[in-house]
């Protein structure tokens, strides 16, 4: 596997793996300060980070102030929802984030190597 | 963040590019840790936080203000070393009373775990309630801060709240380090305007609240309006002549136009299909502002349309969509608070003078050390608005013509004329328009890209900078005296709030101490301070029958009165009840059989009537 093939699946597998970690560590309640430790920058980064990826950006920077940015607004708007609905569920709402996440993160592998290196090739300009 | 600094002379002496402003940020971040322990807050004096700061500190800001100024003048140093200076920068201003003080700053932030508070216990929020409705009718950042909390198991926001300014402040250095680049290519402009917006930015409008959130969304919104969407072709002569029958006129927009696209960078604007995904990204955040802050969507659709007019974002479809967004959100969401609100706010509009005094406190009634901080704020304001004017006509004689600057400067100063939110209107401007403030006012220093060859550069940045700085840190820590509480304090509003049935009335000394935190909507407050001269006057010379009649009123279930070591410091300050009258309130009512304490600690003392057995039949509790 070559560098360019490994480097485009950091990503996706690190966002399906928090995914899957901040739902697990809600649903069994571990704990503060460890829960915290995973539930905090899943919501805080990893929605946004699924979708942003996907976009035509130019560096680390704009990747992770859009991946935030999208975060915030996702975290915001899914809570939203469940207030309106009169549904409130903090572990229905990290389930919902986490299947954007998921689902962000499966577009990014099937994008696969080939964006990945136009992304590349739009960095070093 | 890579803010790279592309190098532009030769200096007559040789600057080791990365090892020595490194060693400057680890020698002035090391002053910082070890001033830390020598900090105490309980000693603070009439200059807040200022007063009890260790001289080691200000000796590790200077330092990483003088090396921040050199690595951007000789821009020979490795790009992340400037972002390495402004992150320092930011720990050591907004972690510094996070760590020291040990509980949550500002009474204000305390309200805000309230509201999230309310949202974990009923699962929603109630439009219609009497106190803080306009929390529950824009309740987004709490409904997020309440998902956060729960999903991280804690019990409330307090666990992370104190650690929101250095949070913002780190986001904010992203998205604004995006919006400068939008607004020109030279790297030492970029750079500089970063650093003086976090030396300028005292509005502290950075703390656990909606408008820290709503300003860092509406930022990258900007940059993306000027990035992304930027860069429209400008219109021809003819159209515009069409527009402005004044052929001189026309003549002279149509040059400017061309000139800004000319040199505005806009090299990124996405085209078709892309362009329309970015503005459905826009429209997204815009929606999270739009529920979550009353103002910041106001902001965000002014300078929007702005840009749109002077052809800076090519999408004139965007402020449409906005304006249907938020008229949406205020006929439905907001619905309720609109209805009892709306009369208020159409009578105000216009009443710019009002709004702005409003904004200015009379500070006759001030203790001296704040008279000494507002009069810091109003110069610091004015300086760096004046500067950042020089600064723009700087430019324009450079050949600069910076049309997105402009309007993200000028068009926060549009609201004024609307209303004077909460007295708050003239700061709420002076934070919108920093980061074009900040770029102007760093053109100063660098109005092109060749300027800047003399080693005079460096040293005015320098100065330029700590004066400022100087300015922000009386601003900025001058009201900590105030701003910050004990864990006393707290105890005492938890006390109240947990023994406390609904509809109990709550007598304060003033609305300073950590408050409203715990089932808040249980109360009726009645804060001394707040009350007219003539209530006022009752009470302070009667005290006792003045508290009698109001708690003994049959229409509370119960009656409580705390008074607490923050709320003393706050009207002494302020001036807003005469000398010392909440300590003579404490020591009738302490004195009066008529009363008795329920529970008291070194910072805070809560009463009930002494023939009030219902909820506060307790004995005096001493607590830790």
């Amino acid at each position: 596997m070559n560098l360019g093939a490994r480097t485009h699946l950091f990503w996706p597998l690190l966002l399906i793996t928090a995914a899957l970690a901040a739902v697990f560590a809600a649903y069994f309640r571990i704990g503060p300060p460890l829960q915290a430790a995973i539930v905090f920058p899943f919501v805080l980064l990893c929605p946004g980070m699924a979708l942003a990826r996907l976009l035509p950006l130019r560096g680390e920077l704009e990747a992770w102030v859009l991946a935030v940015a999208l975060s915030l607004t996702l975290g915001i708007l899914v809570a939203l929802a469940m207030l309106i609905a009169g549904g409130w569920s903090p572990l229905g709402g990290l389930t919902s984030l986490a299947a954007v996440t998921l689902y962000g993160a499966v577009l990014q592998l099937a994008r696969g190597p080939v964006q990945h290196r136009q992304r590349l090739g739009a960095q070093s300009r | 963040m890579n803010v790279a600094v592309t190098d532009v002379r030769q200096g007559h002496w040789s600057w080791p590019p990365t090892t020595l402003p490194l060693v400057a940020v680890v020698v002035a971040a090391s002053l910082w840790i070890s001033s830390l322990s020598a900090i105490d807050p309980g000693q603070m004096t009439d200059l807040g936080l200022l007063s009890v700061l260790p001289v080691r500190f200000y000796a590790g800001l200077g330092l990483l203000l003088i090396s921040a100024c050199a690595v951007i003048y000789y821009g020979r140093a490795h790009p992340a070393l400037f972002t390495l200076h402004v992150v320092v920068l930011i720990g050591m201003i907004h972690g510094t009373p996070a760590w020291v003080y040990g509980t949550l700053r500002y009474s204000w932030a305390w309200k805000h775990v309230g509201i999230v508070d309310y949202i974990q216990r009923h699962g929603a929020v109630d439009p219609a309630v009497s106190v803080l409705p306009a929390y529950h009718n824009w309740p987004g950042f709490f409904a997020l801060s309440a998902l956060l909390t729960e999903g991280a198991g804690f019990e409330n926001p307090l666990a992370y709240a104190s650690w929101a300014p250095v949070i913002f402040n780190l986001l904010n250095l992203g998205a604004l380090t995006l919006l400068l680049r939008s607004l020109t290519r030279d790297r030492r402009l970029i750079a500089l305007a970063t650093l003086l917006f976090f030396v300028t930015n005292w509005v502290g409008q950075d703390y656990f609240a909606p408008q820290a959130l709503g300003y860092f969304l509406h930022l990258v919104i900007l940059a993306i309006c000027t990035t992304w969407l930027g860069a429209a072709q400008p219109p021809s002569l003819h159209t515009i002549r069409r527009l402005l029958l004044w052929r001189r006129l026309a003549a002279a927009v149509h040059a400017v136009l061309h000139r800004a696209a000319a040199t505005e960078p806009g090299d990124r604007a996405a085209k078709g299909p892309m362009a329309r995904g970015w503005a459905i990204l826009v429209l997204l955040l815009f929606a999270a502002v739009v529920t979550s802050h009353q103002l910041t969507p106001v902001m965000t659709i002014i300078t929007v349309t702005g840009l749109v007019l002077v052809r800076r974002c090519r999408d004139w479809l965007l402020p449409i969509l906005m304006v249907a967004l938020f008229i949406g959100w205020l006929a439905t969401g907001a619905g309720t608070f609109m209805t009892d609100g709306l009369a208020s706010l159409i009578a105000s509009i216009g009443q710019v003078t009002d709004h702005v005094n409003s904004s200015l406190r009379d500070a006759s009634r001030f203790s001296a050390g704040q008279v000494i901080v507002s009069l810091v704020v109003r110069a610091l304001t004015l300086a760096v608005w004046t500067l950042a004017f020089l600064g723009a006509i700087r430019r324009w004689r450079a050949g600069k013509r910076d049309l997105s600057a402009w309007v993200l400067g000028a068009a926060p100063f549009v609201p004024l004329v609307g209303d004077s939110y909460g007295g708050e209107i003239l700061f709420r401007t002076f934070l919108f328009s920093l980061p074009a403030a900040a770029f102007f006012v760093a053109a100063l220093i660098y109005p092109r890209s060749r300027q800047g060859r003399t080693k005079g550069a460096a040293v005015p940045s320098a100065l330029l900078s700590g004066l400022l700085l100087t300015g922000f840190l009386f601003s900025y820590y001058g009201k900590d005296r105030q701003y910050y509480f004990t864990s006393q304090e707290a105890a005492a509003t938890v006390y109240v709030a947990t023994h406390a049935p609904p509809g109990t009335l709550l007598v304060e000394g003033s609305r300073n101490y950590p408050s409203q935190f715990k089932n808040y909507e249980n109360f009726i407050y009645v804060p001394i301070a707040r009350e007219p001269a003539d209530s006022q006057a009752r009470v302070v010379a009667d005290p006792v029958g003045t508290f009698v009649r109001w708690m003994s009123d049959a229409r509370y279930n119960d009656a409580y009165i705390i008074l607490t070591r923050g709320q003393k410091i706050d009207t002494e300050s302020l001036g807003s009840l005469p000398p010392g009258a909440l300590s003579n309130i404490e020591r009738a009512l302490r004195h009066s059989p008529r009363f008795r304490v329920v529970f008291a600690n070194d910072d805070a003392v809560v009463f009930v009537l002494a023939s009030d057995k219902q909820g506060s039949g307790q004995r005096e509790v001493s607590a830790q």
